[in-house]
Protein backbone atom coordinates (compact mmCIF):
# COMPACT_ATOMS: atom_id res chain seq x y z
CA UNK A 1 0.00 0.00 0.00
CA UNK A 2 1.45 3.12 -0.93
CA UNK A 3 -0.38 5.06 1.20
CA UNK A 4 -0.70 4.78 5.11
CA UNK A 5 -4.57 3.92 5.43
CA UNK A 6 -5.20 7.17 7.81
CA UNK A 7 -3.94 9.31 5.55
CA UNK A 8 -7.11 8.26 3.32
CA UNK A 9 -9.31 10.30 6.12
CA UNK A 10 -9.32 13.92 6.62
CA UNK A 11 -11.95 14.54 9.17
CA UNK A 12 -10.95 18.52 9.63
CA UNK A 13 -12.05 19.11 6.11
CA UNK A 14 -14.73 16.38 5.87
CA UNK A 15 -13.05 14.07 3.39
CA UNK A 16 -12.52 10.42 3.31
CA UNK A 17 -11.21 8.50 0.32
CA UNK A 18 -13.66 5.51 -1.12
CA UNK A 19 -10.47 3.26 -0.43
CA UNK A 20 -11.80 2.36 3.11
CA UNK A 21 -14.63 0.93 1.77
CA UNK A 22 -12.89 -1.73 -0.28
CA UNK A 23 -9.19 -2.21 -0.02
CA UNK A 24 -8.22 -5.89 1.94
CA UNK A 25 -5.09 -4.56 3.00
CA UNK A 26 -6.95 -1.40 4.52
CA UNK A 27 -9.87 -3.76 6.06
CA UNK A 28 -7.71 -6.55 7.42
CA UNK A 29 -5.64 -3.90 9.44
CA UNK A 30 -9.05 -3.04 10.53
CA UNK A 31 -9.24 -6.11 12.35
CA UNK A 32 -6.06 -6.02 13.64
CA UNK A 33 -6.25 -1.85 14.90
CA UNK A 34 -10.08 -1.53 15.66
CA UNK A 35 -11.75 -4.66 16.39
CA UNK A 36 -8.79 -6.68 18.35
CA UNK A 37 -8.86 -3.11 20.68
CA UNK A 38 -12.08 -1.96 20.84
CA UNK A 39 -15.04 -2.68 23.03
CA UNK A 40 -17.50 -5.16 20.71
CA UNK A 41 -21.25 -5.31 21.69
CA UNK A 42 -22.15 -8.94 22.50
CA UNK A 43 -25.76 -9.27 23.54
CA UNK A 44 -27.76 -8.08 26.05
CA UNK A 45 -28.17 -9.96 29.38
CA UNK A 46 -32.28 -10.49 29.21
CA UNK A 47 -30.84 -12.97 25.68
CA UNK A 48 -28.97 -15.64 28.31
CA UNK A 49 -31.08 -15.10 31.95
CA UNK A 50 -30.16 -18.75 33.08
CA UNK A 51 -27.25 -21.03 33.75
CA UNK A 52 -26.81 -22.75 30.82
CA UNK A 53 -28.33 -20.21 28.53
CA UNK A 54 -25.65 -19.39 25.49
CA UNK A 55 -25.55 -17.03 22.48
CA UNK A 56 -22.77 -17.45 19.30
CA UNK A 57 -21.64 -14.17 17.88
CA UNK A 58 -18.48 -12.70 16.56
CA UNK A 59 -16.03 -10.09 17.65
CA UNK A 60 -14.66 -8.52 14.29
CA UNK A 61 -14.77 -11.87 12.45
CA UNK A 62 -13.88 -14.26 15.19
CA UNK A 63 -16.21 -16.41 16.46
CA UNK A 64 -17.56 -15.94 20.15
CA UNK A 65 -19.84 -18.18 22.72
CA UNK A 66 -21.07 -15.72 25.50
CA UNK A 67 -22.74 -18.15 27.86
CA UNK A 68 -24.16 -18.05 31.22
CA UNK A 69 -22.12 -20.80 33.35
CA UNK A 70 -23.69 -23.12 36.36
CA UNK A 71 -23.23 -20.35 39.19
CA UNK A 72 -24.81 -17.37 37.19
CA UNK A 73 -21.76 -15.46 35.65
CA UNK A 74 -21.65 -14.66 32.22
CA UNK A 75 -18.68 -15.55 30.40
CA UNK A 76 -16.87 -15.23 26.85
CA UNK A 77 -15.25 -17.60 24.63
CA UNK A 78 -13.74 -17.72 21.46
CA UNK A 79 -15.89 -20.38 20.16
CA UNK A 80 -12.80 -22.40 19.01
CA UNK A 81 -11.70 -25.85 20.21
CA UNK A 82 -8.63 -25.99 21.59
CA UNK A 83 -7.52 -29.64 19.70
CA UNK A 84 -7.36 -28.73 16.33
CA UNK A 85 -9.20 -25.47 16.14
CA UNK A 86 -12.94 -26.64 14.84
CA UNK A 87 -16.01 -24.06 15.45
CA UNK A 88 -17.34 -25.26 18.44
CA UNK A 89 -21.06 -24.65 18.73
CA UNK A 90 -22.85 -24.48 15.73
CA UNK A 91 -26.12 -23.41 17.20
CA UNK A 92 -26.93 -19.72 17.41
CA UNK A 93 -28.59 -19.65 20.98
CA UNK A 94 -29.73 -22.53 23.53
CA UNK A 95 -29.18 -23.76 26.84
CA UNK A 96 -26.04 -26.12 27.72
CA UNK A 97 -24.23 -27.55 30.31
CA UNK A 98 -21.87 -29.09 28.24
CA UNK A 99 -20.13 -28.31 24.30
CA UNK A 100 -18.81 -31.06 22.85
CA UNK A 101 -16.54 -30.51 19.38
CA UNK A 102 -17.94 -32.06 16.62
CA UNK A 103 -13.87 -33.45 15.16
CA UNK A 104 -13.15 -35.93 18.24
CA UNK A 105 -15.57 -35.02 20.71
CA UNK A 106 -13.38 -32.46 23.77
CA UNK A 107 -16.12 -31.44 25.29
CA UNK A 108 -16.00 -28.10 27.66
CA UNK A 109 -17.96 -26.76 30.42
CA UNK A 110 -20.46 -23.78 30.65
CA UNK A 111 -17.40 -22.16 32.37
CA UNK A 112 -15.04 -23.27 29.68
CA UNK A 113 -13.02 -25.63 31.24
CA UNK A 114 -12.13 -28.68 29.30
CA UNK A 115 -13.73 -31.44 31.15
CA UNK A 116 -13.60 -34.27 28.79
CA UNK A 117 -11.13 -35.91 25.92
CA UNK A 118 -11.77 -39.62 24.53
CA UNK A 119 -9.21 -41.72 24.34
CA UNK A 120 -7.38 -40.18 27.23
CA UNK A 121 -5.89 -42.83 28.83
CA UNK A 122 -4.95 -45.00 25.94
CA UNK A 123 -3.83 -42.63 23.68
CA UNK A 124 -3.08 -39.54 25.59
CA UNK A 125 -1.56 -42.03 28.51
CA UNK A 126 -2.77 -39.29 30.86
CA UNK A 127 -0.47 -37.00 29.79
CA UNK A 128 -2.46 -34.42 28.38
CA UNK A 129 -2.42 -30.92 30.64
CA UNK A 130 -6.21 -30.93 30.67
CA UNK A 131 -6.52 -27.72 32.67
CA UNK A 132 -4.24 -25.88 30.17
CA UNK A 133 -6.82 -26.52 27.19
CA UNK A 134 -10.11 -24.78 28.24
CA UNK A 135 -11.58 -22.39 26.15
CA UNK A 136 -9.53 -18.89 25.48
CA UNK A 137 -11.35 -16.15 27.41
CA UNK A 138 -11.86 -12.48 25.77
CA UNK A 139 -9.26 -10.72 27.74
CA UNK A 140 -12.12 -8.05 29.51
CA UNK A 141 -16.05 -8.35 29.47
CA UNK A 142 -18.30 -5.60 31.28
CA UNK A 143 -21.93 -4.76 31.07
CA UNK A 144 -23.80 -1.37 30.81
CA UNK A 145 -27.06 -1.76 32.24
CA UNK A 146 -27.71 -4.94 31.05
CA UNK A 147 -25.45 -4.47 27.19
CA UNK A 148 -22.66 -6.86 27.41
CA UNK A 149 -19.53 -5.58 25.63
CA UNK A 150 -15.79 -7.59 25.34
CA UNK A 151 -12.89 -6.64 24.10
CA UNK A 152 -9.39 -8.95 23.01
CA UNK A 153 -7.18 -5.88 24.02
CA UNK A 154 -6.30 -6.41 27.66
CA UNK A 155 -4.91 -2.85 28.33
CA UNK A 156 -8.58 -1.14 26.72
CA UNK A 157 -9.70 1.44 29.30
CA UNK A 158 -12.76 0.48 31.47
CA UNK A 159 -15.91 0.21 29.19
CA UNK A 160 -17.68 2.83 31.24
CA UNK A 161 -14.66 4.96 30.16
CA UNK A 162 -14.62 3.80 26.45
CA UNK A 163 -18.51 4.90 26.40
CA UNK A 164 -17.79 8.31 28.59
CA UNK A 165 -20.65 10.45 28.19
CA UNK A 166 -22.40 8.51 25.44
CA UNK A 167 -23.82 6.57 28.52
CA UNK A 168 -26.94 8.91 29.20
CA UNK A 169 -27.79 8.46 25.65
CA UNK A 170 -27.46 4.64 25.81
CA UNK A 171 -29.76 5.05 28.62
CA UNK A 172 -32.40 6.79 26.67
CA UNK A 173 -33.08 3.07 24.71
CA UNK A 174 -32.33 0.91 27.48
CA UNK A 175 -33.42 2.06 31.34
CA UNK A 176 -35.85 4.48 29.86
CA UNK A 177 -38.50 2.93 32.51
CA UNK A 178 -37.66 0.41 35.64
CA UNK A 179 -36.82 -3.28 34.95
CA UNK A 180 -34.73 -1.92 31.27
CA UNK A 181 -35.82 -3.71 28.00
CA UNK A 182 -35.59 -7.48 27.02
CA UNK A 183 -35.22 -9.22 23.62
CA UNK A 184 -37.90 -10.39 22.72
CA UNK A 185 -38.28 -13.01 19.34
CA UNK A 186 -34.84 -13.99 17.95
CA UNK A 187 -32.30 -12.66 16.32
CA UNK A 188 -32.55 -12.11 12.20
CA UNK A 189 -29.15 -12.48 10.56
CA UNK A 190 -28.35 -11.47 6.92
CA UNK A 191 -25.71 -10.26 4.78
CA UNK A 192 -25.63 -7.43 2.66
CA UNK A 193 -22.81 -6.45 0.36
CA UNK A 194 -21.40 -3.12 1.33
CA UNK A 195 -18.83 -2.34 3.88
CA UNK A 196 -19.17 -2.26 7.82
CA UNK A 197 -19.01 1.38 7.65
CA UNK A 198 -21.96 2.40 6.16
CA UNK A 199 -24.43 1.10 8.42
CA UNK A 200 -22.62 2.00 11.21
CA UNK A 201 -22.64 5.75 9.97
CA UNK A 202 -25.67 5.57 8.85
CA UNK A 203 -27.43 5.23 12.17
CA UNK A 204 -24.58 6.96 14.14
CA UNK A 205 -25.89 10.58 12.19
CA UNK A 206 -26.81 10.37 8.76
CA UNK A 207 -30.36 11.77 8.96
CA UNK A 208 -29.99 13.70 5.77
CA UNK A 209 -31.10 9.86 3.91
CA UNK A 210 -34.26 9.54 6.19
CA UNK A 211 -36.56 12.31 3.99
CA UNK A 212 -35.45 10.74 0.98
CA UNK A 213 -33.96 7.12 0.80
CA UNK A 214 -37.31 6.30 3.19
CA UNK A 215 -39.47 9.08 1.26
CA UNK A 216 -41.92 5.64 -0.04
CA UNK A 217 -42.76 4.46 3.58
CA UNK A 218 -42.74 8.08 5.19
CA UNK A 219 -45.74 8.47 2.47
CA UNK A 220 -47.64 5.86 3.22
CA UNK A 221 -47.74 6.55 6.78
CA UNK A 222 -45.49 3.89 8.45
CA UNK A 223 -43.81 6.63 10.38
CA UNK A 224 -40.47 8.05 10.60
CA UNK A 225 -41.47 11.48 9.14
CA UNK A 226 -41.20 14.73 11.17
CA UNK A 227 -44.00 15.38 12.78
CA UNK A 228 -46.24 18.15 11.87
CA UNK A 229 -46.26 19.30 15.23
CA UNK A 230 -42.54 18.81 14.89
CA UNK A 231 -40.87 21.91 16.70
CA UNK A 232 -37.42 21.32 14.18
CA UNK A 233 -35.44 20.42 17.23
CA UNK A 234 -33.09 18.44 17.90
CA UNK A 235 -29.21 17.53 16.69
CA UNK A 236 -26.28 15.29 15.42
CA UNK A 237 -24.65 14.26 18.79
CA UNK A 238 -20.80 12.72 18.85
CA UNK A 239 -18.01 12.40 20.53
CA UNK A 240 -14.07 11.77 20.28
CA UNK A 241 -14.81 7.91 20.96
CA UNK A 242 -16.70 8.03 17.26
CA UNK A 243 -20.44 7.62 19.22
CA UNK A 244 -22.90 9.76 18.21
CA UNK A 245 -26.68 9.98 18.18
CA UNK A 246 -28.98 11.57 15.60
CA UNK A 247 -31.45 13.36 18.15
CA UNK A 248 -34.94 14.86 17.73
CA UNK A 249 -36.67 18.01 19.99
CA UNK A 250 -38.04 17.09 23.51
CA UNK A 251 -41.11 16.76 22.57
CA UNK A 252 -41.39 15.65 18.92
CA UNK A 253 -42.52 11.99 18.54
CA UNK A 254 -41.05 9.32 15.90
CA UNK A 255 -43.22 6.01 17.00
CA UNK A 256 -45.23 4.34 14.73
CA UNK A 257 -48.25 5.24 13.94
CA UNK A 258 -49.63 2.75 16.21
CA UNK A 259 -52.78 3.29 18.59
CA UNK A 260 -51.32 0.72 21.31
CA UNK A 261 -47.87 1.91 21.19
CA UNK A 262 -48.39 5.61 20.58
CA UNK A 263 -51.02 5.47 24.05
CA UNK A 264 -48.20 3.06 25.75
CA UNK A 265 -45.31 5.76 25.25
CA UNK A 266 -47.51 8.80 26.40
CA UNK A 267 -48.23 7.01 29.44
CA UNK A 268 -44.65 6.52 30.15
CA UNK A 269 -43.47 9.54 29.28
CA UNK A 270 -43.37 11.35 32.71
CA UNK A 271 -41.58 8.19 34.11
CA UNK A 272 -39.09 8.55 31.05
CA UNK A 273 -38.29 12.31 32.03
CA UNK A 274 -38.14 11.42 35.59
CA UNK A 275 -35.32 9.20 35.11
CA UNK A 276 -33.58 10.45 32.32
CA UNK A 277 -33.25 14.25 33.95
CA UNK A 278 -32.74 17.78 32.90
CA UNK A 279 -31.11 16.51 29.33
CA UNK A 280 -34.00 15.00 28.20
CA UNK A 281 -35.72 18.24 27.96
CA UNK A 282 -33.28 19.71 25.33
CA UNK A 283 -33.43 16.84 23.16
CA UNK A 284 -34.68 13.24 22.41
CA UNK A 285 -32.16 10.82 21.46
CA UNK A 286 -33.63 7.87 18.52
CA UNK A 287 -30.74 6.59 16.44
CA UNK A 288 -27.31 5.84 17.13
CA UNK A 289 -24.13 4.32 17.21
CA UNK A 290 -21.38 2.92 19.46
CA UNK A 291 -17.69 2.62 17.65
CA UNK A 292 -17.40 0.73 15.92
CA UNK A 293 -19.97 -1.50 14.58
CA UNK A 294 -23.08 -1.44 17.33
CA UNK A 295 -25.97 0.73 16.32
CA UNK A 296 -30.14 0.85 17.57
CA UNK A 297 -33.08 2.41 16.99
CA UNK A 298 -35.67 3.59 18.74
CA UNK A 299 -38.73 4.94 16.46
CA UNK A 300 -40.83 2.89 13.74
CA UNK A 301 -38.53 0.30 14.98
CA UNK A 302 -37.22 -0.84 18.26
CA UNK A 303 -33.98 -2.80 17.40
CA UNK A 304 -30.66 -2.88 18.29
CA UNK A 305 -28.03 -4.70 15.76
CA UNK A 306 -24.36 -5.16 15.41
CA UNK A 307 -22.82 -4.83 11.91
CA UNK A 308 -20.18 -7.90 11.75
CA UNK A 309 -17.12 -7.17 9.13
CA UNK A 310 -17.18 -9.78 6.57
CA UNK A 311 -14.68 -8.86 4.16
CA UNK A 312 -14.27 -5.56 2.68
CA UNK A 313 -17.74 -5.65 0.65
CA UNK A 314 -19.71 -7.70 2.91
CA UNK A 315 -21.43 -7.22 6.68
CA UNK A 316 -23.75 -9.56 8.27
CA UNK A 317 -25.97 -8.15 10.58
CA UNK A 318 -27.29 -9.75 13.22
CA UNK A 319 -30.57 -7.78 14.37
CA UNK A 320 -32.76 -8.02 17.48
CA UNK A 321 -35.73 -6.57 18.35
CA UNK A 322 -36.41 -5.17 22.48
CA UNK A 323 -38.98 -3.85 24.45
CA UNK A 324 -39.15 -2.35 27.43
CA UNK A 325 -39.21 -5.58 30.44
CA UNK A 326 -42.38 -4.08 32.18
CA UNK A 327 -45.08 -3.36 29.10
CA UNK A 328 -47.71 -4.83 29.25
CA UNK A 329 -47.62 -7.87 26.49
CA UNK A 330 -49.95 -6.54 23.60
CA UNK A 331 -47.81 -3.54 23.95
CA UNK A 332 -44.32 -5.63 23.21
CA UNK A 333 -46.65 -7.51 21.13
CA UNK A 334 -47.49 -4.39 19.28
CA UNK A 335 -43.98 -3.08 18.94
CA UNK A 336 -42.42 -6.45 18.23
CA UNK A 337 -44.61 -6.76 14.72
CA UNK A 338 -44.07 -2.82 13.96
CA UNK A 339 -40.01 -3.76 14.21
CA UNK A 340 -40.05 -6.41 11.55
CA UNK A 341 -42.19 -4.48 9.47
CA UNK A 342 -40.21 -1.68 9.52
CA UNK A 343 -36.45 -2.95 10.19
CA UNK A 344 -34.82 -6.37 9.39
CA UNK A 345 -34.69 -8.32 6.35
CA UNK A 346 -38.55 -7.98 5.13
CA UNK A 347 -38.63 -4.64 6.88
CA UNK A 348 -39.62 -1.19 4.66
CA UNK A 349 -36.93 1.27 5.86
CA UNK A 350 -34.09 -1.47 5.74
CA UNK A 351 -34.71 -2.54 2.29
CA UNK A 352 -34.51 0.76 1.61
CA UNK A 353 -31.15 1.09 3.57
CA UNK A 354 -29.81 -2.01 2.07
CA UNK A 355 -30.53 -0.73 -1.77
CA UNK A 356 -28.45 2.23 -1.39
CA UNK A 357 -25.39 0.49 0.95
CA UNK A 358 -23.99 -1.51 -1.70
CA UNK A 359 -24.42 1.28 -4.49
CA UNK A 360 -22.55 3.64 -2.68
CA UNK A 361 -19.65 1.80 -1.15
CA UNK A 362 -18.77 0.45 -4.50
CA UNK A 363 -16.03 2.15 -6.74
CA UNK A 364 -13.26 1.77 -9.35
CA UNK A 365 -9.98 -0.08 -8.40
CA UNK A 366 -8.13 2.72 -10.29
CA UNK A 367 -8.85 5.92 -9.71
CA UNK A 368 -10.48 7.37 -6.24
CA UNK B 1 -19.01 14.38 4.62
CA UNK B 2 -18.66 18.53 4.64
CA UNK B 3 -22.40 19.13 5.71
CA UNK B 4 -22.50 21.39 8.98
CA UNK B 5 -18.88 21.77 8.99
CA UNK B 6 -17.87 24.86 11.06
CA UNK B 7 -21.58 24.90 12.59
CA UNK B 8 -20.88 22.28 15.58
CA UNK B 9 -19.50 22.63 18.84
CA UNK B 10 -18.82 20.96 21.62
CA UNK B 11 -22.00 21.37 24.24
CA UNK B 12 -21.87 21.41 27.98
CA UNK B 13 -25.25 20.75 28.15
CA UNK B 14 -25.48 17.65 26.07
CA UNK B 15 -21.45 16.98 27.01
CA UNK B 16 -21.20 15.81 23.38
CA UNK B 17 -20.29 18.01 20.09
CA UNK B 18 -23.90 19.36 18.53
CA UNK B 19 -24.99 20.26 15.12
CA UNK B 20 -26.42 23.28 15.08
CA UNK B 21 -28.75 22.23 12.88
CA UNK B 22 -30.75 18.89 13.33
CA UNK B 23 -29.41 17.40 9.62
CA UNK B 24 -25.48 17.30 9.73
CA UNK B 25 -22.35 15.20 8.80
CA UNK B 26 -21.14 16.02 12.05
CA UNK B 27 -21.16 12.92 13.30
CA UNK B 28 -19.47 11.31 10.40
CA UNK B 29 -15.87 13.58 10.99
CA UNK B 30 -16.33 11.97 14.49
CA UNK B 31 -16.59 8.62 13.17
CA UNK B 32 -14.19 8.79 10.86
CA UNK B 33 -11.26 10.81 12.98
CA UNK B 34 -11.59 8.03 15.49
CA UNK B 35 -10.94 5.42 12.71
CA UNK B 36 -8.06 7.59 11.43
CA UNK B 37 -6.48 7.27 15.15
CA UNK B 38 -6.94 3.42 15.46
CA UNK B 39 -5.65 2.56 12.27
CA UNK B 40 -2.74 5.22 13.18
CA UNK B 41 -2.24 3.02 15.65
CA UNK B 42 -2.40 6.16 18.41
CA UNK B 43 -3.78 5.30 22.03
CA UNK B 44 -7.69 5.12 22.76
CA UNK B 45 -8.69 8.21 23.36
CA UNK B 46 -11.19 8.31 25.28
S1 LIG C 1 -10.86 -30.26 16.84
FE1 LIG C 1 -12.23 -30.33 18.48
S2 LIG C 1 -11.92 -32.29 19.31
FE2 LIG C 1 -10.51 -32.18 17.72
FE1 LIG D 1 -32.18 4.46 6.73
Amino acid sequence: MAEAPEGLVDAERGLVSRRIFVEPDIYRQEMENIFARCWLFLCHESQIPRPGDFITTSMGEDPVLVVRDDGGRVNAFLNVCRHRGNRLCRAEDGNASSFTCSYHGWSYGNDGKLVAVPNLEDAYYRELEQGRWGLMPVAQMDSYKGLVFATFDPSAPPLVDYLGEMTWYLDNFFDRCEGGIEVVGGVHRWNIGCNWKFPSESFGGDNYHTMWTHLSAIRVGIGAGVSPASTGGGNVVSSAGGHGFQTIGPSDVKDPPVPEILEYEAFILPEVKKRLGPRRELLNPIVGTIFPNFSMLRATSHTFRVWQPRGPEQVEVQAYVFVDANAPEHVKEATRLMSIRSFGPAGTFEQDDMDNAPAAGRCPGTWS
Amino acid sequence: MQMGLGHESFDEDLMAYASDFRISESFHRRFYGRWAELMAGRPSRI
